[in-house]
């Protein structure tokens, strides 16, 4: 389907409109202007050998292999680091020319081990390759002499779970150091020593790989030329012999991959250049944690029990969903068709996702569909489509390149974001300015070449008042882009606003007891964000996961749009998405009182588009959202759920009241690749496919549909789609496809900004950013060019409204929630993988100062209490936290971050307030109740389970 | 629902958001969102609790919420 290796062009490419034409062996070839001469000669078919060159980095010309011949010039300079000229004529063969490369060869290979046959990279080894295009055939000078291998070479580095350095094999071209450093932006590697004594080092502190800064993102392993960092899985396996195209399945970013093949055998994932999300980067979680899909913990049968202190068993695909469909029919004729529903999963495609909402829809015959989304990005979706008209960001990734000055507010990219956080790293270090809003000091506030000119710590809960007082500063200073605002956004609400930040209680010294920054600095972030050019916002949970939420994400679009800063490229409003496909959950209708394209259900045009298409009669009513349907299940008129991909006993806040509220269930069917915790709780368990077996697409935060491609039969003997379409039919309304593809088409059938999509066309083009319609055929990367999607930008009036989550004597500290490089989420996928050696259990992050008062050192057992609950965990003290403020990641289940989170939560869209929990925090040495009450069900439910689906 | 006193505070939240606005704006704004956003039986269960006195339920909230028109039966 896809080649093995893509064309390796030597330099990046350049982007200007001006073009020079040269000629390069008597053939004329036009190219951007400040291209390289490699390059050019790539692009004619001709490519030059070299060894130091590749087009992820820029030039370095220091292996000189890549010699040539210009007319006029003397010598023969390098064609990395020569760029073309109009008229130049080049010759890339000459005797000359391969007389020195072939020499030059000679000296890299007398000082390089010949165990070709049986090295790593046998068969992908840039090289052998150069070796074999300068037609090297011996080795004058011997190999006898000092080097680097042999006896005196240094020991092979194998503390990386996933890749090996072995020093003996490197040829000191740098490449890894400067993929560490150009595309990564982590400068963990350096070479070390000078002339025969240069090697490359993980740090000068470090022992090895493991212990040093480096984030394992596979860039140096991408880089380089030979075995000397080389994937654990190739030397185990041998290298691949196809690939297939395909989309991530962890964050967000959704970054293109080339699953690398052996047979069904992934060998590796490696992150594909022409991807429009990643552009060849990628993380330690999507280049390296795949291995849960195969994880002897995966439940490949379908399982049924009558009560959830039944043990496990195991069933036949039509007995299972008969099972299913059986309760839950009996369930509503008992009470009531609104008594069952479901929720959707932001890991699954979007036509997993469309057929679950349809058959909840069509085949319940309600509107208690919601999805994960409810508990991350609700608010996004609220908040934007409110004030701009459409519910998602507004730019693609690529934009920020173009950015001027960063705000970065609640997000931290490096660990959630990673891919997006080293673009976004790249961006800085060329110059572009950054603002910090953040509780933490999180890794861009500092990082190599990296420096938030101001970081504003500020109080968790005080979102919206520092964004009014931002907003006071560009108001009153006369720092509003007037001729934006009067052209594109409404003004009569344009003026309410202005009047209301104006006023003196939102100036940043009114509101500086609620937000607990310097009023200076904030003013001094406003002027920057105003005057600094085009200015970008990156937001992440930070921001939605709080009361006021939605408020939140309106107070930024006002402050985009009063600057002028929507509607081109470099600038916008861009919500970093948790999950990889967030935004396609969202898209294709999962929220209770909207069909696919955010078209509420009271809509009668649409509402009869649907009816008339799925040949049902469909309710105008908004059905349950997850919060309600967990208030619904406590009092007894909600007694069934269908649970696609997700953990809500352990994602959602407020854990014992979900677990009251799934134990109240008659009939909870999950749908996932493990037994996870809410399949404690289940009466029915759906296998389900991992990513590798997946047909389907993914939209990510930037709008972009891409495919996700099977690499290998389903585990399960069934896709998820026609899992849910025999449950519908089951349930007497008849749900039928031949194809994912055909899904799609059902989709781009019944949605205006997805009628361009086909599968077809995502082949054909690689990707498409919604919409694609007729306005826009072939996709669109930048929203609101010209004109908002709602016409006038609407600015909204942003009182800050501060949480009825207050701190008090017995609950002093707020505790907020985050997540790790390593791991994700709920830890289903990762905790199954190595990168659990980075973050093998969850800390609480508290400053030195509120550690002292309480007599806690680093790694002390504490027990963290709200007015929820209480769980232990082990102390981690940090000058990263500021006083007052504790915080801690929820990617194990034991830990049970949710059992402290509260009920609180967003006024527009109910998303809970994880970032915001009054806590008291006391050195313990034992397992909360709660934790001991969790190990005993392990020692239930899921050891019957494993026993029984064995048998 | 169970228990009331969460629709109570939901109300009371949307109502604080817009509350800056005059008044009309302000009922409008409530209703239209409870109408587009909570299911015909958490209103009717809202509506219920306004007949017994609206008890928690802070002006503003309570003044739109009466304003509001019944949940479709049956649904």
């Amino acid at each position: 389907m896809t080649m093995l290796k893509e064309t390796d062009f030597g330099t990046p490419k350049r982007e200007t409109e001006k073009t020079v034409t040269l000629v390069i062996d008597g053939k004329p070839v036009s190219v951007p202007e400040g291209t390289s001469v490699m390059r050019a000669a790539t692009e004619l078919g001709q490519p030059i050998p070299k060894l130091c060159a590749t087009d992820m980095l820029d030039a370095w010309g220091s292996c000189r292999m890549c010699l040539v011949e210009i007319e006029g010039v003397k010598g023969t300079p390098a064609s990395c680091t020569t760029p073309v000229r109009e008229g130049m004529v080049v010759r890339t063969q000459t005797q000359r020319l391969e007389r020195i490369r072939r020499g030059i060869m000679e000296l890299y290979i007398s000082d390089h081990p010949l165990d070709c046959l049986t090295c790593g990279a046998n068969g992908d080894c840039e090289l052998q390759d150069t070796a074999g295009e300068v037609g090297l055939r011996e080795v004058r000078y011997g190999m006898e002499g000092e080097s680097h291998f042999g006896p005196a070479a240094d020991a092979r580095d194998q503390s990386n779970p996933y890749f090996s350095f072995e020093p003996a094999k490197c040829i000191v071209c740098s490449r890894c150091v400067r993929a560490c450093e150009q595309v990564q932006g982590t400068f963990a590697l350096t070479i070390q020593g000078r002339g025969f004594d240069s090697k490359v080092s993980a740090g000068a502190l470090a022992d090895n790989f493991f212990g040093s800064e480096c984030v394992s993102c596979g860039a140096c392993v991408q880089a380089c030329p030979t075995a000397t960092l080389i994937e654990k899985s190739v030397l185990e396996h041998g290298t691949p012999s196809r690939s297939v195209l395909t989309t991530c399945a962890y964050c967000g970013v959704g970054c293109s991959f080339r699953a690398e093949m052996q047979g069904d055998q992934v060998v590796r994932m490696v992150p594909e250049k022409a991807g429009g999300a990643n552009e060849g980067h990628s993380c330690v979680k999507g280049r390296f944690a795949w291995g849960y899909a195969t994880h002897k913990d995966r439940v490949t049968t379908p399982m049924v029990r009558d009560r959830i202190t039944d043990p496990w068993r195991p069933a036949s695909w039509d007995e299972a969903i008969q099972f299913a469909a059986g309760r839950f029919k009996a369930i509503q004729e008992k009470h009531g068709k609104g008594s069952i529903g479901g929720i959707t999963s932001s890991r699954c495609t979007n036509e997993e996702v469309y057929v679950v909402q349809k058959m909840i829809r069509a085949a319940f015959g309600n509107n208690n569909v919601d999805t994960c989304a409810r508990v991350c990005h609700s608010p996004t979706g609220y908040g934007l489509k409110t004030t701009l008209g459409t519910s998602a960001g507004t730019q693609n990734f690529k934009s920020v390149e173009k950015a001027d000055v960063i705000l970065v507010i609640g997000a931290n990219p490096t660990d959630a974001h990673p891919v997006f956080g080293s673009r976004m790293k790249k961006r800085l270090r060329e110059g572009a300015r950054l603002i910090v809003a953040d509780p933490r000091r999180i890794d861009l506030v500092r990082s190599p070449h990296v420096h938030a000119e101001h970081h504003i710590q500020l109080r968790p809960g005080s979102n919206v008042a520092l964004m009014n007082a931002l907003a006071h500063v560009v108001v009153t200073e006369g720092l509003v882009d007037e001729t934006y605002v009067a052209e594109r956004c409404d003004t009569v609400e344009f003026d309410r606003w202005r009047k209301f930040v104006a006023e003196e209680r939102n100036s940043p010294e009114a509101l500086a007891g609620s937000i607990g920054a310097d009023p200076e600095a904030v003013r001094k972030a406003a002027r920057l964000y105003a005057t600094g050019g085009n200015a970008a916002i990156y937001y992440g949970l930070g921001v939605t996961e709080h009361s006021q939420g939605s408020t939140m994400v309106m107070a930024m679009a006002n402050l985009a749009m009063a600057t002028g800063n929507i509607g081109r490229e470099g600038v916008g409003i861009n919500p970093l998405r948790g999950q990889n496909n967030v935004q396609g959950s969202c898209d294709m209708g999962s929220f209770p009182h909207e069909f696919t394209g955010y078209r509420h259900v009271s809509d009668e045009a649409t509402r009869s588009l649907f009816e008339k298409d799925w040949g049902v009669t469909l309710s105008a009513e908004p059905g349950l959202r997850i919060p309600n349907m967990f208030a619904a299940a406590i009092d007894g008129s909600y007694r069934g759920l269908f649970v696609q991909g997700e953990d809500i006993a352990q994602s959602d806040p407020n854990t014992r009241h979900v677990q009251a509220a799934l134990e109240a269930m008659d009939c909870i069917v999950v749908q996932d690749l493990f037994l996870n915790e809410t399949a404690a709780y289940a009466h029915v368990f759906f296998p389900g496919t991992s990513f590798l077996e997946k047909d389907g697409t993914f939209t990510n935060a930037e709008r972009r549909i891409n495919r996700v491609r099977p690499v290998m039969t389903e585990k399960t003997g069934v896709a998820e789609w026609e899992v849910v379409c025999r449950l519908a039919r089951a349930m007497g309304y008849d749900m039928h496809y031949d194809s994912a593809a055909g899904i799609m088409d059902e989709i781009a059938r019944l949605t205006p900004t997805f009628k361009g999509v086909s599968f077809a066309r995502l082949d054909a083009e690689g990707s498409l950013q919604w919409p694609v319609n007729d306005a826009a055929p072939n996709g669109t990367p930048t929203m609101h060019i010209g004109k908002f999607v709602r016409g006038k930008g609407r600015f909204m009036i942003t009182e800050f409204v501060p949480t009825e989550e207050r701190t008090s004597r017995s609950f002093p500290l707020i505790l907020t929630t985050g997540r790790i490089l390593s791991q994700y989420n709920v830890g289903a996928q990762t905790r199954r993988t190595e990168n659990s050696r980075w973050h093998e259990r969850d800390e609480l992050e508290m400053h030195p100062f509120d550690a002292e008062e309480r007599g806690l050192a680093d790694g002390d057992m504490i027990s963290i209490q709200s007015r929820m609950g209480a769980v232990t965990l082990p102390v981690k003290v940090s000058e990263r936290m500021p006083q007052g403020v504790v915080y801690t990641t929820f990617h194990h289940p034991l830990s049970g971050a949710n059992v402290i989170t509260t009920d609180y939560s967003d006024w527009a869209t109910n998303c809970p307030e994880y970032k915001v929990t009054a806590v008291q925090v006391a050195k313990s040495n034992q397992p909360s109740d709660w934790q001991r009450g969790l190990a005993e069900l392990h020692d239930t439910n899921y050891r019957r389970a494993v026993v029984e689906a064995a048998e | 629902m169970s228990d009331v006193s969460e629709l109570v505070r939901m109300a009371n939240q949307i109502a604080d958001f817009f509350g800056p606005y005059p008044e009309d704006e302000t009922i409008a704004g409530v209703t239209q969102h409870i109408r587009d956003f909570w299911t015909p039986a958490m209103r009717k269960q809202m509506a219920e609790h306004l007949a017994a006195g609206g008890a928690g339920l802070r002006p503003l909230a309570l003044k739109a919420l009466n304003q509001m028109q019944p949940a479709p039966a049956g649904a």
